[in-house]
Order: structure tokens, then C-alpha cells, then sequence
């Protein structure tokens, strides 16, 4: 895997709103492994923001994107991210897992 | 049912650029790169160190298995005997060569029309999301059952569309019937031998199986025989799903074709 979390990059928490689930994403793990702590599973291939298997419709949270993936527009509205690559820049961030 | 011997393959030699490298094409079924509706195995021999097949996607429904060496795909682990299967226009990869070398099966149940990197090719995705990308392991190293017994274990259980995964294992001369195929399947002899006529199937002999083919008879040689069975999903409104709709596209492979060079006829 050549894609590593940047510097300065700050903890949140994630929310699965289908099941209630919840956990910490530390400073230095992706939602992708934040979520297998809790033993959620996500479909992922690349882990590097390319592949796009990983993307998930976002309910609310405003995101910091780092994928290859999205368009511009996409970006903008905020509704989708990458859960290998993409993170949160607000204190909580709610899935639609 | 057919089935086809490693050592009746037909040997393919290419050069691919784009960080592939040389790779030895071993073709059981289909024609190298002839896009057409009938189904389509071949083994990849990644001869360059270093080799790395960018993030792509294809437009069938396609299982890989890797049987030799080691190396990842995307950032999962991949060696023998290790299988995935992705939907027509979901994105997998990167797979990547290991210092051990790296081998897999091909394997769709209609020629695959090109190939389509990421991120460029995103717009082909249906509604902009991918498929179905799952990946699963079989231990070769397990014992097999006793002389006559045989057990069926699913690595991925039947999906309402009949997509599976599944593990046969026959004991020395068992007998036993496969599974129904959905969309069509193929079987890998991953250890041991099956029984054919006067002859042997070997370790890395593939079995097609078509739709709307019976289960197919299956019978171990002495040593017993672990098999993989990769069942097809059946032909659905799915896009990429149904082989009896791809006879329209392009007669020649797309994409990469300016990036091949064959190096035997």
C-alpha cells in the first residue's frame, strides 16, 4: 500500500446509522480500520483511493478527501467518500452503514 | 462439461507495458485476446519482477485464482490458493508480483472486452459505484477426506443471482456430484487428481461447466482431489452479466491493445 494517512491529520468519531454502531477513528488509522476494530467489515480492493469499492453515502460530516476517485462535484456536495483514504474535518461524522 | 489440462493449454508469450512486463499466457479456453461471448480461462505467469497491474476493471464478470507464488491484490494478500471474484465494471487491483512470483487463473464465462484503468475510468461504473469485489482462501495443505468420503464447504454462499464459492474435497476414489451451475462454472483441480475416461485430470486442470448443464460427476483418482467450484452469477438486467448480450462490442481488444506486443503467433 503506498498511501499513508498526512500529517496533522485529527481523530473523530464515525457513526453507522443503520445499526447504531459507533467507534473512534485515532489520528493515525482510516475509518477502514477503525471500523474492522468493531468487527465492521468494509469492502475495500486498493486501500489507496483509486479503486472506488470502498465508497459509502455519507449522512452528515463535513470531509477532508483524499481519493482519485470522485469529481469535483461529487466533492463538493459531500455526500460520498472513501472510507480507505477519506476522512472527517467536523467532530462527527454519521454513514450510511 | 469440458475439461482442459495445464499441459494442453495453449502457450501465449507477451510483452505489456505499463509496469507489467513479459508474461506467459497459458489459454484453456477461448482465444487470447479474441472478444467474443464464449467463455474465457487463462493462466498469467507474471515473468517480471516487480510486475504490478494497475487498478482496472474489465466489462464481464470474472473469478481469479492465484495458484503459484505470491504477491497482493489490492491491499489483500494473495497467494495459493486464494480466490476473488468482481462484477463487470468494478474496480479491483493493484496486483502486484512477489519475489516468489506470481501465477493466477482467469476466469469468465465470456471473453473479456478490454481493460479499463482507474481513475479514468469511473463513468463506466453502474450508477458510479462498483460491483460486487469479494475475495476468499482455500488451505491446499488440509487433509482430505478418507478413501470413498467427500465434504462441500462454501467459501461464499449462494447469492439470490447463484454467484458461490465453494470447496469440494474427495478421499481416495470418492464420487460425487457437483453443484448445479447457475450462470455457468468452472471447478480448479487445486490438489490430487480427478478420473476421466482412461485418464487423469492433474493438479491445475480446469472443468467448464455451461448453463443449464447438468451437475457435473465427479470422481477422484487415488489420491483423493480438492477442488474449487466458481459458480457464475446467472444472466441478469445486471450490465456486463448476460453473455448473450456482449456479441456487439469491438473485434478487438480495448484499451491496451497498443500496449502488446505478442511474441509467438
Amino acid at each position: 500500500m503506498t498511501w499513508s494517512i498526512p500529517p496533522g491529520a485529527r481523530a473523530f468519531t464515525v457513526e453507522l446509522a443503520r445499526t447504531g454502531r459507533h467507534c473512534n477513528v485515532a489520528a493515525d488509522e482510516t475509518i477502514v480500520q477503525a471500523l474492522e476494530r468493531i468487527g465492521v467489515v468494509v469492502q475495500t480492493s486498493c486501500q489507496e483511493g483509486i479503486c472506488g469499492t470502498c465508497l459509502t453515502t455519507v449522512i452528515e460530516g463535513a470531509l477532508e478527501h483524499h481519493d482519485q476517485v470522485l469529481s469535483d462535484s461529487e466533492r463538493a456536495a459531500g455526500d460520498v467518500m472513501c472510507l480507505c483514504v477519506s476522512r472527517a474535518t467536523s467532530p462527527r461524522l454519521v454513514l450510511d452503514l | 462439461m469440458q475439461a482442459v489440462r495445464l499441459s494442453d493449454t495453449h502457450l501465449r508469450i507477451e510483452q505489456i507495458a505499463d509496469g507489467v512486463g513479459l508474461v506467459h499466457f497459458n489459454d484453456y479456453f477461448g482465444k487470447g485476446r479474441s472478444v467474443d461471448t464464449e467463455p474465457q480461462a487463462f493462466l498469467v505467469n507474471l515473468e517480471t519482477p516487480g510486475a504490478l497491474l494497475k487498478v482496472h476493471m474489465h466489462d464481464v464478470d470474472q473469478f481469479q485464482v492465484a495458484t503459484r507464488g505470491n504477491g497482493r491484490i489490492g491491499a489483500h494478500d494473495w497467494q495459493p490458493v486464494s480466490v476473488q471474484y468482481a462484477d463487470a465494471f468494478t474496480a479491483y487491483g493493484p496486483i502486484v508480483r512477489g519475489d516468489l512470483g506470481l501465477s493466477f487463473h482467469t476466469i469468465r464465462m465470456a471473453a473479456g472486452g478490454g481493460n479499463w484503468k482507474m481513475p479514468e475510468a469511473r463513468s463506466l461504473m453502474v450508477n458510479g459505484r462498483p460491483g460486487r469485489n469479494v475475495t476468499a482462501r482455500v488451505d491446499p495443505t488440509q487433509p482430505l477426506p478418507p478413501p470413498g468420503a467427500t465434504t462441500r464447504e462454501y467459501l461464499v454462499s449462494p447469492h439470490d443471482d447463484g454467484l458461490a464459492i465453494a470447496v469440494l474435497r474427495l478421499g481416495p476414489d470418492a464420487r460425487c456430484d457437483g453443484l448445479e451451475p447457475a450462470g455457468g462454472q468452472y471447478l480448479l483441480v487445486c490438489a490430487g487428481a480427478l478420473v476421466q475416461g482412461d485418464g487423469e485430470l492433474p493438479t491445475e486442470s480446469l472443468l467448464l461447466v455451461r448453463a443449464g448443464e447438468p451437475a457435473p460427476r465427479l470422481e477422484a483418482g487415488p489420491q483423493g482431489a480438492l477442488l474449487l467450484v466458481m459458480q457464475f452469477p446467472r444472466p441478469s438486467a445486471r450490465k456486463g452479466s448476460d453473455p448473450s448480450t456482449m456479441g456487439n462490442r469491438a473485434g478487438s481488444y480495448v484499451s491496451v491493445a497498443n500496449h502488446i506486443t505478442p511474441l509467438n503467433p
